[in-house]
């Protein structure tokens, strides 16, 4: 039944055929990019299916607590509410002052930018890279290069976007970097990932450049990716070897990138009313 | 009787479609590793079984959807796809006739080939470093596939697939 179309096609040549193709097809993924938005459009049904039982699993969860343990989590939500809120109290006056200050710079800085909370969808990704999927694609706005925060730190920025999800690359891949400013000093470095969700590596830092064990790092703004100012990590080990120029130095990522279900996406040019996010579940 | 070709290529992609349902299914991540590649053994399934039907243009394909939903870069799992079916759509023949055990043992060498492969092209691209108990899954591909043998061939011959 089956011997016909060999002859008709040899092997060899369709493999020929295919391997150009591939190669084609990985050499021009810059101009690929507009298709595979469409691409992954199409196929991105199946991750909400994919995600649907957790999902389900999660509103079950939320719907079968117990009166005892909305308790315990509503007493504590108020106490963090009064504790972010004294510290907004001292904020607002910084906020005015600094707002002045600025403008007798000439430098206004815009606060109020568009925000949308996003939830991350559990499905699987390429073994060797660390990525997210999370449920908001172009429909609502998402872009390629937008950063991505969580209420601790910065945790990367999106890479690919289809019409209904769209895909996060993690700040500790290792296909990213990040340029940051040290909070102490404002020393510019670079946060370059290893492939490892609790560790970066700083690029490209002379010995005698001031930085100490325990110094937190933020986004210095360069690069137009990042806003100014989101803190991305803590240094945790310095390491002088005699004969190279550059310290090894190892930071430690603020946002638990291993453990996060929300996330907020930033639009730092499309300022907004109000300072509130966008409910996005 | 046979089946029409439109109904045989609908449900060879309807099995393909669930193996990438089941690549992508959240799994807990104890048994993340041992994961096996869903989307290749169900493509190396129906290249031995009918190479007519399913041939490298199909495992290219094949490839091309994992990359989709895994987020690699474009053409990388289709080409470690296109390069790996080659033995099983050359020796079919030969390959139909092993014992199903026999079958297990070439298919998990085939997916550890694939992985290789896999890995060469993305350190290639990008600066990437092996995740721990990466191979596993080859060894996980060796034990699932007898089962899934029979689960595709008993759907093949249930429908008439030729």
């Amino acid at each position: 039944m089956n011997t016909i179309f060999t002859r008709r096609f040899p092997t060899r040549l369709r493999l020929l055929i295919f391997v150009i193709i591939s190669l084609v097809v990985i050499f021009s993924a810059e101009r690929m990019t507009p298709y595979r938005v469409h691409l992954s459009s199409l196929l991105s049904p199946l991750q909400f299916l994919a995600d649907a039982p957790i999902e389900a699993l999660d509103s079950v969860s939320d719907n079968v607590k117990s009166r005892a343990t909305l308790i315990a989590e509503n007493r504590l939500l108020r106490e963090q509410e009064l504790i972010i809120s004294d510290k907004l109290l001292t904020y607002e006056h910084l906020r005015l002052e600094n707002i002045r200050l600025r403008a007798l710079l000439g430098s206004p800085v815009k606060y109020k930018q568009r925000k949308l909370i996003v939830r991350v969808q559990s499905v699987d990704t390429d073994p060797f890279r660390l990525q997210l999927v999370i449920n908001k694609g172009k429909k609502d706005g998402v872009y390629s290069g937008q950063p991505v925060v969580n209420e601790f730190g910065v945790v990367g920025q999106v890479i690919d976007v289809s019409q209904y999800n769209s895909r996060v690359l993690l700040i500790a891949d290792a296909s990213h970097a990040i340029p940051l400013q040290n909070q102490r000093n404002d020393v510019r470095l670079i946060g370059l990932g290893k492939g490892d969700l609790h560790q970066l590596e700083l690029q490209y830092v002379t010995k005698s450049t001031d930085v100490k064990i325990g110094d937190l790092l933020v986004t210095s703004g360069l690069g137009g990716i990042f806003p100014e100012g989101y803190p991305v990590a803590k240094v945790s080990a310095i390491e002088n070897r005699g004969s190279e120029i550059y310290s090894t130095i190892k930071i430690q990522p603020i946002a638990q990138l291993d453990r996060v279900r929300y996330l907020l996406l930033l639009w730092p040019n499309q300022p907004a009313d109000s300072d509130e996010p966008a409910k996005g579940r | 009787m046979r089946q029409l070709p439109t109904i045989s290529l609908l449900i060879i992609w309807l099995s393909v479609l669930g193996a990438l349902l089941l690549q992508i299914m959240p799994i807990p991540p104890l048994i993340d590793a041992y994961r096996p590649n869903w989307v290749l053994l169900v493509g190396l399934y129906w290249s031995m079984a009918l190479p007519s039907r399913f041939n490298l243009g199909s495992a290219w394909l094949c490839g091309l959807m994992l990359d989709l939903v895994w987020g690699s870069p474009l053409g990388i799992n289709a080409l470690a796809f296109v390069i790996v079916h080659c033995a099983t759509v050359l020796h079919f023949k030969k390959i139909r006739s092993f014992s199903i055990w026999q079958q297990a043992l070439l298919i998990g060498c085939i997916s550890f080939s694939y992985q290789l492969l896999s890995y060469f092209f993305e350190s290639w691209l990008n600066d990437v470093r092996i995740p721990d108990g990466y191979y596993f899954s080859s060894l996980s591909a060796l034990v699932v596939w007898p089962w899934l043998f029979l689960v595709l061939r008993k759907t093949r011959r249930h429908w008439r697939i030729s």
